[in-house]
């Protein structure tokens, strides 16, 4: 039965890859894999010889549990991934809808106008750098937004945009990479104990740092960062005057939830949502105040700031994000990703390993690949392996769209394809890897 | 710490029944409180004496004697060796099961749009031969029961309320079946082990046997239904015709075939989940799945018949009803689920009951749980309650904390996950309904009750 949900998952990957040659969302074959390898775990329970634990990492042998046991075990276990899965999905949606709401102000028109070059090349090292140490800050999947979201609005030209957007998504996965806050990974590991705050940023810096620098070196001598571009200035008369404020605040409150969560040491969407909901106070004040200065009765059933930027959040992206998620899920309570990662980290070297997996994280989402890899190595606190998966599962991601977050994400803004990316920016992502990896061994 | 929990939530439940007078959003106030009454117990984790388990129903022994944060290894200790294991593992458990309803809602929805997107539900106005008010509301109400008892009770609310939004033009008459919608479901729900999550609990927790509770429970809930239905029906809202909105201009060819695929595809989730046993949003997703792939198909079908490339960016069906949703009404149903979660883990409600329980006589008892169910949810009422009574399995409590906790909901609109969902579907207030469904809604549950104690 194994063999039915790996080909399953197999024929959805494929079909998400050729999503545009079909025609077909996304999200209906995620949703679909999603529901099909469920459903052939559970009605062939009783054939399964192990399952992965998901509270404790560990390959449990489960031959000898009876029918009631093993149904016992997959709800506890569906439970679980769908809780620590849903916890993404809302807290991404709290994040889209407050960058959302700092748009319906014109919040980052104002950013807009701090960029005064015309120079593509220039505008490329102001976006990159910006990736880099907002994704340190809050996650790169937010920081993806807001940058591509930015660059909507300066980027006229839909073409230029994609290849910004592709550097932008590098920049932001090695941004992440090297702060506990700044990527899910880095964050798990950091929860689980395996690495320290100040070791995490001592050893990655510098090669996460490298991993940037390489591709958008590399990418300002390409024709398309040569020369100037026209700006957008059309709508730059009619700003909001609390765009600069609301960007601020919005801001501020994101960054509020990695303090939250460090704080308190609840999970991130339940700050998440604090922030969404002082931020939509907020805005509805302000809406509200300045209706009234304006025409009181215009609209009797007016929509506030909160309701449109909530309709505008990309279900499509969170749907196909659980599909996504909940699939490889499955693989992984069957203990297939764990068997795999066993069988070939005994083949060859660790580094080798490492590297190989951050490569896999290309494919793979990163996130079940640390969680198998915490339970795969023995390793004590802030032991270099550690450090080294933290890194390239963070960064190995960039080197397909499909790779990280912070890829699908940008492929459902800017409706960027797997094969364009793939011809395009891979190769960048892959030297930068590369060159990271480098270093890292160099230094340990 | 424990009063600034319950303050936080006193505050919050006040914002959200005062939505149209302050004009603030009530998704605001449900998720603002949501973080509160967490990062309140997060805060004050270490002075808690109680926990409340919610996956056994008990409170924790020894709690208060427990360590902060475990020591040791930490992937060999289990979560119940701490305190912060325990808010940790709570915490994912309530929210895995609030988001199981989320996602389901959004996949109900998302096939309702879809089907709608394709003019299906013009055709259920065909079916529908009555234009009556009144035979509508029996029709809703039946199905409402019925439905719930088969299904559950949320998702018979979920599917007639988005039915009837095509049904029924008017928003003020579509309130009103809405709320009759939710006594109907509430009702069928308790008499059926499958129909409602207490009454599943109850019987999986060997507290009821199937037959026995459908012998008991079935004439008391029909009871429960049928009297508030009946006076309904005399009320002025619920005279005279339907006025329909004429226009019946373009009906799609595919409307009826989409229209059996959406509702057979949704009557599909709860085999699915008798099948495999999985969380009933799984099928969902794989009826959604069905649903969109075959709407995709249809319409990019209908597309190159006409015009080849009239759009570079169209989006299908499955984007624009994604659109659709309401994302408010998802947001607030997670805040209000995951504060009322934050107060039970603490044990308040089950220390509270308990020490009632000691004061006055069973009958009064069961009968106070059910009006305390329109308050706080059923679900950690009816998991208390299993572990403060120590009777036999098909005792006559045991049916009637079934039938309390399933119908006392309804009285409240704050007081099911039916009524929560309704709130948030068709902007019901809570003191529309106060003031027009919660007398019905008590006759009822009073019927009921003395019918009970009568057999």
């Amino acid at each position: 039965m194994e063999v039915v949900v790996l080909a399953t998952f197999i024929i959805g990957y494929v079909a998400i890859t050729l999503e545009h040659t079909l025609k077909l969302d996304k999200l209906i074959p995620a949703l679909m894999m999603m529901a099909v390898c469920w459903a052939t775990i559970a009605l062939n329970l009783d054939s399964f010889g192990q399952w992965l634990d998901p509270h404790s990492g560990n390959l449990m042998d489960i031959t000898s549990f009876n029918h009631e046991g093993r149904i016992h075990l997959l709800e506890g276990t569906l439970l679980h991934h769908f809780g620590k899965t849903a916890e993404i999905l809302i807290f991404l949606m709290g994040a889209m809808a407050i960058v959302e709401m700092i748009d319906h102000f014109d919040g980052f028109s104002s950013i807009k106008k701090t960029i005064h070059t015309n120079s593509k090349r220039k505008l490329l090292f102001i976006v990159s750098t910006l990736a880099f140490v907002l994704s340190a800050i809050i996650d790169n999947l937010t920081t993806t937004i807001i940058l591509i979201t930015i660059l909507r609005k300066i980027i006229a030209d839909k073409n230029d945009r994609m290849w910004y957007a592709g550097l932008i998504i590098i920049a932001a996965n090695a941004g992440g990479a090297w702060t506990p806050i700044g990527d899910v990974t880095t964050t798990m590991l950091w929860m689980a104990g395996k690495v320290t705050t100040v070791k995490l940023t001592e050893y990655l810096i510098l090669p996460a740092l490298l991993c940037v620098l390489v591709p958008v070196i590399i990418a300002s001598f390409l024709p398309v960062f040569k020369g100037t571009m026209e700006i957008d200035h059309s709508d730059d008369s009619d700003q909001n005057k609390y765009g600069g404020l609301m960007l601020i605040l919005g801001l501020v409150l994101i960054i509020a939830v990695p303090v939250f969560k460090s704080i308190t040491h609840l999970p991130p969407y339940v700050g998440m949502m604090l922030s969404l909901s002082i931020f939509a106070t907020v805005s509805e004040i302000l809406s509200n105040r300045s209706i009234s200065f304006t025409n009181p009765e215009a609209d009797e059933h007016h929509k506030g700031p909160t309701m449109k930027a909530l309709s505008k959040i990309e279900i499509p992206s969170i749907l196909f994000f659980l599909g996504i998620l909940m699939t490889v899920a499955s693989m992984e309570s069957l203990g297939l990703i764990f068997n795999f990662g066993q069988q070939v980290s005994a083949a060859i070297p660790e580094s080798v390993f490492v590297t190989l997996l951050g490569l896999a994280s290309a494919v793979i989402d990163n996130v079940p690949l640390v969680a198998a890899s915490i339970g795969m190595f023995r390793e004590g606190v802030d032991a270099e392996v550690w450090h080294f998966i933290a890194y390239a599962a963070g960064t190995g991601g960039s080197i397909l769209i499909i790779g990280s977050a912070a890829g699908v994400v940008a492929m459902g803004m800017e409706k960027i394809s797997f094969f364009w990316y793939l011809t395009r920016i891979s190769i960048l992502a892959l030297l930068g890897y590369l060159a990271g990896i480098g270093m890292f061994l160099l230094l340990v | 710490m424990e009063i600034f929990i319950v303050s936080v939530f006193v505050l919050g439940y006040t914002l959200i029944t005062l939505e149209h007078s302050l004009k603030v959003d009530k998704l605001i106030p449900a998720l603002i409180m949501m973080a509160l009454a967490w990062a309140g117990i997060a805060f004050g984790l270490d002075s808690f004496g109680t926990w409340f388990d919610s996956v056994h129903g008990k409170l924790v022994d020894g709690f208060a004697n427990l360590p902060l944060h475990s020591l040791g290894e930490h992937d060999e200790v289990t979560y119940s060796a701490s305190k912060s294991g325990w808010l940790e593992h709570t915490l994912l458990h309530h929210f895995g099961k609030t988001c199981e309803i989320l996602i389901f809602l959004v996949g109900a929805m998302t096939i309702v749009e879809i089907t709608d997107h394709f003019n299906g539900f013009q055709t259920i106005k065909t079916f529908v031969k009555t234009n009556s008010k009144k035979t509508l509301l029996w029709i809703v109400c039946i199905l409402g029961f019925v439905l719930s008892a088969i299904i559950d009770n949320l998702t018979a609310t979920i599917v007639l309320i988005t039915i009837l939004r095509k049904i029924v033009p008017d928003n003020n008459l579509r309130m009103w079946y809405a709320g009759m919608i939710i006594i109907a479901a509430n009702a069928g729900g308790a008499w059926s082990p499958i129909g409602d999550v207490t009454t599943t609990m109850l019987w999986m927790g060997n507290k009821v046997t199937a037959m026995e509770l459908i012998k008991n429970l079935l004439l008391p809930s029909f009871v429960c239904m049928a009297l508030p239905t009946l006076i309904a029906g005399f009320l002025p809202i619920f005279k005279g015709n339907i006025e329909s909105d004429g226009n019946e201009e373009k009906r799609s060819k595919n409307g009826p075939f989409m229209l059996a695929l959406g509702l057979g595809m949704i009557v599909f989730v709860p085999v699915f989940k008798t099948i495999t046993h999985l969380p009933p949003y799984v099928g969902m997703m794989l009826s959604l799945g069905i649903v969109s792939l075959v709407a995709e198909i249809l319409s990019n079908r209908k597309f190159s018949l006409t015009q080849v490339e009239d759009h570079e960016h169209v989006h299908g069906p499955t984007f624009k009803a994604l659109s659709k949703i309401e994302m408010p009404s998802i947001l607030f149903f997670l805040g209000i689920l995951m504060t009322v979660a934050a107060l039970e883990s603490l044990g308040l409600i089950f220390t509270f009951g308990n020490t009632v329980n000691g004061m006055i006589s069973e009958d009064l008892f069961v009968t106070l749980l059910g009006v305390g169910s329109a308050i706080i949810d059923n679900v950690p009422l009816v998991a208390a309650s299993m572990g403060m009574f120590q009777e036999q399995m098909d005792a006559e409590v045991w049916h009637f904390i079934a039938y309390a906790a399933g119908t006392g909901g309804s009285m409240l609109i704050i007081g099911s996950a039916a009524g929560v969902v309704a709130m948030g579907m068709e902007k019901i207030s809570f003191f529309w309904y106060l003031k027009n469904i919660t007398l019905l809604a008590s006759i009822g549950y009073i019927a009921g009750v003395g019918l009970i104690l009568v057999m």
